[in-house]
């Protein structure tokens, strides 16, 4: 946040858009005013949040353990913040990021059990990364696919924040034909609300094998319990 | 009673304040990063940067600055590709998460 000024214009935008959206009175809304950063929606865990938490749970979805082979698909450098809505940095909050692999098989039985055969075993499927203090996380993974019933490619992911889960939702790719047929993604209805839940994937400047970049910075809400807990 | 005057009170001073719903809340919002209150948003303003690639859509006449007209072009523009688009595809829209 540049100035005072601005920040104190978004508290009255979001207070504003409380009062104006007639859902409850303001006043009775905790940290309504404390608003400043629009939150990163909230969609769906999915059916696929791994049932089976791999060994390897760290942010390189590319390789697993010491193996030599790495996942099919385009690597990608995914990095970004974890900020809370005043803006500020939310150091050692976890991110977990899981999606399909290439073949579009998710690492959960009832998926890669049926489809043993078509899973690309390289692929970890599922990653964790704690922030630092500047809220910065970052994983290697790879471009997202669409799978069966979902025609957009997206990654879900989750912030936790001690034994709190602070946020369950998807990301989506910015501009991709799935996305105008795929149910999730289609039922955010509001233009801003959309724009938090896309990225781009670029190429990554000096890559000589194709890798991409994707940036995705995440603004969650303090839980009530959080709230409480400060005032103490 | 007490509580239902003190809400009424509140919609009452809400509604004064701060007028009507905004029309379009990407508008308000990224114009809410406009320190200057110059109705011209700069990129370094909008220190929100997932909204640059916006901000570069936006900025149709390119000069860097982005105002509530041209804000409100991309809105509407936005708008009539959503409502077009239907809001219904594969995938289902599925329960949000409950909150732990």
């Amino acid at each position: 946040m540049s100035t005072l000024t601005t920040s104190l214009d978004r508290r009255v935008f979001f207070g504003s858009l409380a009062v104006s959206l007639g859902a409850v009175p303001f006043f009775t809304v905790p940290g309504a005013f404390a608003e400043q950063l629009a939150l990163t929606p909230k969609l769906t865990e999915g059916p696929f949040y791994p049932d089976k938490l791999p060994l390897d749970q760290d942010n390189d979805l590319i390789i697993i353990n010491n193996s030599i082979t790495p996942a099919i698909g385009e690597v990608t450098h995914l990095t970004g913040r974890v900020l809370s809505a005043s803006g500020e940095p939310i150091k050692d909050a976890v991110v977990e990021i899981w999606h399909c692999d290439a073949n579009a098989v998710y690492l959960h039985t009832r998926d890669s059990g049926p489809k043993k055969a078509q899973q690309d075993k390289n692929f970890q499927g599922f990653g964790r990364f704690t922030t630092d203090a500047k809220g910065n996380y970052r994983f290697r993974t790879i471009k997202p696919v669409p799978y069966p019933g979902r025609p957009a490619p997206h990654v879900h992911f989750k912030v936790k924040k001690g034994d709190r889960e602070l946020l369950t939702s998807q990301f989506f790719i910015n501009g991709h034909a799935g996305n105008k047929k795929d149910g999730i993604f289609l039922a955010v209805r509001d233009p801003l609300q959309r724009e938090l839940l896309t990225t781009d994937f670029k190429p990554m400047k000096g890559s000589k094998i194709g890798e991409l970049t994707a940036e995705y910075d995440i603004v969650v809400g303090l839980t009530p319990d959080e709230s409480r807990e400060r005032k103490k | 009673m007490r509580m239902f005057l003190m809400a009424c009170c509140a919609m009452l001073i809400g509604t004064s304040a701060f007028g009507q719903a905004p029309k379009s809340t990407l508008v308000d919002y990224m114009m809410s990063f406009n320190s200057a209150k110059d109705g011209k948003l700069t990129k370094e303003q909008l220190t929100d940067r997932r909204l640059h690639r916006l901000f570069i859509e936006a900025d149709a006449d390119n000069d860097g600055v982005v105002t509530v007209d041209e804000l409100k072009a991309l809105s509407t523009k936005l708008e009539a590709a959503i409502a077009q688009d239907g809001g219904t595809g594969k995938g289902g829209k599925g329960p949000p998460p409950k909150p732990k």
